[in-house]
């Protein structure tokens, strides 16, 4: 069997997402009622200056309000990051959630797809599609919430129309927005690795041993700096939205960049070795 | 989900697949295509699956427990699809603890136990060195190799000597002996 074949990728991808398709809509519902309660309860739970909406309103003036209420919906948007950061992590050491069961996972291995394919079908399955799927959820929660204030007689705001000025986007902070990217990136790997690694329990014990991990490396960057005598120094690389330290700034591009396929990489290993019969909790 | 669509789904991977193969399975399980698997009892839907498994017409074919769930009928059933199905270029690997229900279709046997393989013969091999037969405890003698006490007398485990008709294969006994020899 080739190692790669697209067509069969392609087959392998619509037929492990019809099969899979009930669970998925499940977790999206969720993410919606989830996403629409928190959204409704912030816009709701706030009181202007001690009074009520329509209060505030008649005192206020529509524009003053309108600017208020913005910031309002700043919180819901904070809040729609941070849920879309953890989605996107519980997906990627969910990825192989569909092969708990013996039976699940005799089924999946004498499939006649190879490993490549497998892999990455579940990747797109669970960090595509999961992307995809909580970004919808998200705008689906806030036109939910957009409905019920229009019902409400507020104003008609999209918290989404706010990411832009939230994260500054105008002004010139790309290679900061770059870094920032890399780093999640660099996280989600880890917990695709710990997806990959643990056999039960994945989100538990990845998530303690990315901890664990961080304060680990924290240590040894403090044991480093001490070591090296740089306690006074202050080491800078992006300042503003500018690089300060180029050289700094694209090793740990660079750097990050690499551990992430590596850690794919070491996944993609674990996958390929993954027994249908085994009582371990680590995957090796 | 249908049997139908479930076969739309995974027959492009099986390039030998067979929609008449699938047909008379089918039939000869007594179930159509338009069933729909979630509505199935375990047994018939173990049915649907080994009419697409025999379908795919693939060389190898692992069975696992394949006569659990079945009743006396769809044994029946099982044993007659499997036969009809066979060819020389296809394996069909089955792994049971219900040794009865298969212990006629067999050309080789694989006896494991602990992680240990205590047999591995063709069924050829194993009747010519052994006879399974019951015998009165008057017609115990040298030759008996195993017996256990039954109904019908002792069932018993005897070295083939050269004028003895050929026996078929008592399976759970078969088991017995090695598991207790080794």
């Amino acid at each position: 069997m080739s190692t790669f074949n697209i067509t069969r990728f392609g087959q392998a991808l619509k037929c492990q997402f019809i099969v899979s398709c009930k669970d998925w809509y499940r977790v999206f519902a969720i993410y919606i009622i989830v996403l629409s309660f928190v959204n409704i309860f912030i816009t709701r739970k706030a009181a202007f200056n001690g009074l009520s909406y329509d209060d505030a309103l008649q005192k206020f003036g529509e524009a003053t309000m309108a600017s208020n209420y913005s910031m309002l919906l700043q919180s819901v948007v904070v809040f729609d990051v941070i849920f879309f950061c953890l989605a996107m992590l519980f997906g990627a050491c969910l990825l192989f959630w569909h092969l708990k069961k013996t039976p699940q996972r005799s089924a999946y291995f004498l499939w006649p797809v190879s490993n490549l394919e497998k892999y990455i079908v579940c990747l797109v399955h669970n960090v595509l599609l999961v992307a995809v799927g909580t970004i919808l959820s998200i705008l689906i929660a806030d036109a939910i919430r957009v409905l019920v204030d229009v019902m409400d007689g507020r104003v008609m705001m999209w918290s989404v129309s706010l990411v832009a000025e939230i994260f500054n986007v105008e002004k010139n902070l790309s290679l900061f927005l770059f870094c920032l990217f890399t780093v999640c990136l660099y996280i989600q790997s880890l917990f695709i690795l710990g997806g990959s690694l643990f056999r039960k329990q994945h989100i538990i014990l990845t998530s303690v041993s990315v901890m664990l991990y961080f304060v680990v490396l924290f240590k040894v960057v403090e044991w480093v700096v001490v070591w090296f005598g740089m306690e006074d120094k202050s080491i800078s690389i992006v300042n503003n939205g500018e690089v300060t330290n180029a050289l700094l700034y694209w090793s740990f591009i660079i750097g990050c960049w690499a551990l992430v396929v590596i850690h794919y990489w070491l996944s993609y290993k674990l996958f390929t070795r993954m027994q249908v019969i085994n009582n371990k909790w680590l995957n090796v | 989900m249908r049997l139908s669509e479930y076969v739309d789904i995974y027959k492009p991977f099986y390039p030998k697949y067979s929609q008449e193969v699938l047909e008379n399975c089918l039939r000869d399980f007594e179930l159509t295509t338009d069933v729909h698997l979630g509505e199935l009892s375990m047994g018939q839907k173990k049915k649907a699956y080994m009419s697409f498994a025999l379908a795919t017409n693939t060389k190898y074919l692992l069975m696992d427990e394949p006569t659990n769930g079945l009743d006396i009928p769809s044994k029946s059933q099982f044993r007659k699809v499997i036969a009809q199905n066979m060819t020389e270029e296809r394996m069909v690997m089955i792994s049971t603890h219900q040794v009865h229900d298969v212990e006629q279709m067999l050309d080789h046997i694989l006896i494991l136990d602990q992680h240990s393989v205590l047999l591995n013969a063709s069924v050829q091999e194993i009747t010519d060195q052994y006879v399974f037969e019951y015998r009165s405890p008057q017609e115990m003698d040298e030759t008996v190799l195993y017996a256990e006490p039954s109904l019908q007398g002792n069932a018993v485990i005897a070295e083939r000597k050269e004028d003895d008709a050929e026996t078929q294969v008592n399976l759970e006994l078969l088991f017995n002996f090695k598991t207790q020899s080794k």
